[in-house]
């Protein structure tokens, strides 16, 4: 049958992306469409995680500043799915505080959206539980902060939360999709990953782990720095996640969030690095975008700048005029001629940013990481 | 024969992609993507149609042999049964 050049350029396509020589990814990001969003419904969240990167009160948002509405982010929502999104993270914060999210959830989850939510579980009700079983996402990423009640009082100030998060997972096993456990951690629950890994193996065996914790962003105003892991303690539990699923024979699904180390010579085959913008060595701002909950668009979520305004300038000029916001941006200096890069060093100009301020300004902790690894890869 | 309802057919990066939206994402996880014809037959099987309808449709719309034509149909629909998509 023959039907053009279109049908073979697809097929081709097809192919590649089933034997994994490219990605749907790489794909769009060659033709610059915003594949991958994230709506991050709030900044609020009913815990306190001491360690939480963007957590704000109202009382801490700036003169003007508001959540989004609904109403705003269904139009959002409209406009990324006619622009090209596929894949749909919704985050906050945590989203299922707001009253309003069986409205925006609903919503988005009737556009076409490969839909991801991250929640802390703890807010679950059977009104929730009855919409997600009727819409199911195809992934729920749920926090876990701790292996115990005193845990979750130290990391989250509230211990009644580890028995709701548990709950939470309980009502979510209920649902037809993927669960995930997330960890990040830090010194309250450094001691705790066996007993973590084995809580979330209870309900599944996606469990995910983080031990990178940059600081504070976007007004948020946690005390990053007095809780986070040691770059040795960071490595050496990394290390032990990793030989835990080492030693297991068999098929397990290790899934491991670990930022793993960013090389400096960048595959573009793979993903694209070439287009801009080339300071950026992943997909941000070229396939991927992320939308605060006061409505601005950044890269990443991990940048607290350069955004643009997709409800005042319309979604696809905001996303167009993103990359162009990186033009002349440079790693600081001190980078270029670093002996540690060579063994991966965690920095791009997202964590540079969270860290120093600056994204060309150097980060003592960043670089610290960096030396760890450095003389762990000597050893 | 028919399509089930639940899925939505979407243009993402010039490729032509079909998604299970609400409920519909209990029973299929994943994307299907779709060529020109794919995309074609799909169109045609949004509404109850026969096999022989389907055929006729095809030959009327591009220059194609029944012979090439029907291999490429079958395989088609066995894909769509395969992953559950027929409303049979």
């Amino acid at each position: 049958m023959s039907g053009g050049d279109s049908n073979t350029d697809v097929n081709r396509r097809a192919k590649a992306w089933n034997e994994k020589d490219t990605t749907f990814a790489a794909h769009a990001a060659s033709r610059h469409i915003p594949l991958a969003g994230t709506f991050e419904l709030t900044a609020r969240c009913n815990l306190r995680c001491k360690m939480c990167y963007v957590r704000m009160d109202q009382s801490q948002f700036a003169p003007g500043q508001r959540e989004l509405t609904a109403a705003e982010w269904i139009a959002l929502g409209k406009d990324a799915a006619a622009a090209g999104t596929l894949n749909m993270l919704i985050t906050g914060g945590e989203p299922l505080l707001r009253p309003d999210f069986p409205e925006i959830y609903t919503a988005l989850s009737q556009m076409g959206f490969i839909i991801i939510l991250y929640t802390n579980a703890t807010l679950m009700t059977p009104e929730l539980l009855a919409l997600f079983q009727r819409y199911p996402p195809t992934m729920v990423g749920v926090t876990l902060y701790g292996a115990c009640r005193e845990t979750y009082a130290k990391i989250c100030g509230d211990p009644d939360a580890f028995d709701a998060t548990i709950r939470g997972l309980e009502m979510l096993t209920r649902v037809k999709t993927t669960l995930e456990v997330r960890c990040t951690f830090i010194k309250d629950n450094m001691d705790e990953l066996n007993a973590l890994r084995a809580i979330a193996n209870r309900f599944t065996n996606r469990f995910a782990v983080n031990f990178d914790v940059f600081k504070a962003i976007r007004g948020a105003t946690s005390n990053v720095a007095d809780c986070r892991l040691t770059p040795a303690q960071m490595l050496d539990l990394r290390q032990k996640n990793h030989e835990y699923y080492d030693g297991l024979n068999s098929e397990t699904q290790a899934v491991i969030e670990d930022s793993s180390p960013i090389e400096q010579t960048i595959d573009t085959r793979e993903y694209g690095f070439s287009i801009e913008p080339a300071i950026l060595g992943c997909l941000a701002a070229k396939s991927m975008y992320w939308i605060t909950w006061d409505g601005k668009m950044l890269a990443c979520g991990s940048f607290s700048s350069p955004y643009t305004f997709p409800l005042s300038e319309g979604f696809v000029p905001a996303w167009n005029r993103l990359p162009g916001l990186f033009e002349g941006v440079r790693y600081p200096e001190e980078c270029y001629s670093c002996e540690y890069i060579s063994a991966g060093c965690p920095n791009c100009p997202a964590t540079v940013q969270s860290e120093s301020g600056s994204m060309d300004m150097i980060s003592s902790y960043i670089c610290a990481i960096a030396k760890e690894r450095w003389e762990r890869s000597k050893a | 024969m028919k399509i089930k309802s639940g899925y939505l057919k979407r243009i993402i990066a010039d490729t032509c992609v079909v998604i299970p939206i609400g409920e519909r994402v209990i029973d299929f996880k994943g994307i299907i993507t779709l060529n020109e014809i794919g995309q074609f037959i799909w169109d045609k099987l949004d509404e109850e149609t026969s096999y022989e309808d389907l055929l006729h449709s095809i030959l009327s719309e591009y220059d194609v042999s029944e012979e090439s034509a029907k291999p490429d149909l079958d395989n088609f629909l066995e894909d769509a049964r395969r992953l559950g998509v027929l409303e049979i």
